[in-house]
């Protein structure tokens, strides 16, 4: 059965957050292209024939597993970079963050706007397990169990993930006096 | 306290929404381009794939058939073979009048003379 257009359209309504999750996660344009790219491939490949409501959930959890290959792959080039003297910071797995993104843009002077570039900046800088169960639950709205599928891990690390991560951005935003 | 807390997790939670549905919807022309490239590639090979497995149970039963015909057809012309073996007999059999037929000017010119000798 040809369901092409359908997958097409579930793509499509897909790809742009895909992308985001990713790019929060890498910081890296052609990284997050490529982690789109590697979780389509799969999808159409491995679970098309799945019915149409088993592909969300599917997708979101290559999605993860590919942001994660991702981070395995810069750890290690860390690590070796490392151990050759190249970079002397080591944080560890757990503790990889990529550089807030400190960037001003002059259009964005308001109070508001001060806020949701502070915002961005602290999200970006979450350790990636607590910022993707952040973005997977408060900004797409998955339950606790649907987050925990698409991390393929425990209820209870969705969690315990969730609740550092909104701690550590309250502590960030504190300035704002939420 | 604790209200207070969670109003605070509200109002980052709203604003991470509201800053994610933004950014979505204004993503740069050469994202969306790599993107939309990237969903018809995936497409056209899903295409590729339901095309090929479409055919390979085709292919499959057709390839099944030519054996089975194969197989029922091959004995029955196993069977003939006796019959061409006898026909070649017959051939055989017959060999004599093939000299005849090789010799024949001979025996016409033969026949001549006796007419010719039977006359005279």
């Amino acid at each position: 059965m040809d369901n092409s257009r359908a997958l097409d359209r579930f793509l499509e309504s897909q790809e742009r957050r895909a992308y985001k999750m990713a790019f929060y996660a890498t910081g890296d344009r052609e990284e997050a292209l490529e982690i789109v790219q590697d979780a389509m491939f799969k999808l159409v490949e491995k679970y098309a024939h799945k019915s149409e409501a088993d592909w969300g959930p599917l997708f979101t959890r290559i999605v993860q597993n590919r942001i994660k290959n991702s981070y395995r792959k810069r750890a290690m080039t860390q690590r070796w970079q490392q151990w050759f003297g190249a970079n002397s910071e080591d944080k560890g797995d757990a503790e990889i963050r990529l550089p807030a993104d400190t960037h001003s843009d002059p259009l964005r002077e308001s109070h508001d706007s001060k806020f949701v570039t502070a915002l961005e900046g602290a999200l970006k800088a979450l350790p990636t397990r607590q910022q993707q169960v952040f973005l997977l639950r408060a900004v797409q709205g998955m339950d606790v169990k649907q987050s925990a599928f698409a991390m393929s891990c425990s209820e209870g690390s969705i969690k315990t993930h969730y609740s550092r991560a909104i701690h550590k951005l309250k502590d960030q935003l504190g300035i704002f006096n939420l | 306290m604790t209200t207070e807390r969670d109003k605070a997790e509200e109002q980052i939670v709203e604003a991470a929404q509201q800053h994610w549905q933004k950014d979505e919807q204004e993503l740069d022309a050469d994202t969306l381009r790599a993107l939309r490239g990237i969903r018809h590639s995936a497409i056209e090979k899903f295409k590729r794939k339901s095309a090929w497995t479409t055919w390979l149970p085709v292919s499959g039963a057709a390839l099944a058939t030519a054996l089975v015909v194969a197989v029922v057809w091959w004995p029955q012309q196993a069977d003939i073979a006796p019959d061409i073996q006898i026909a070649d007999l017959d051939i055989l059999a017959v060999d004599t009048d093939l000299e005849l037929l090789e010799e024949l000017d001979f025996y016409l010119w033969l026949e001549e003379i006796r007419d010719e000798s039977s006359a005279g």
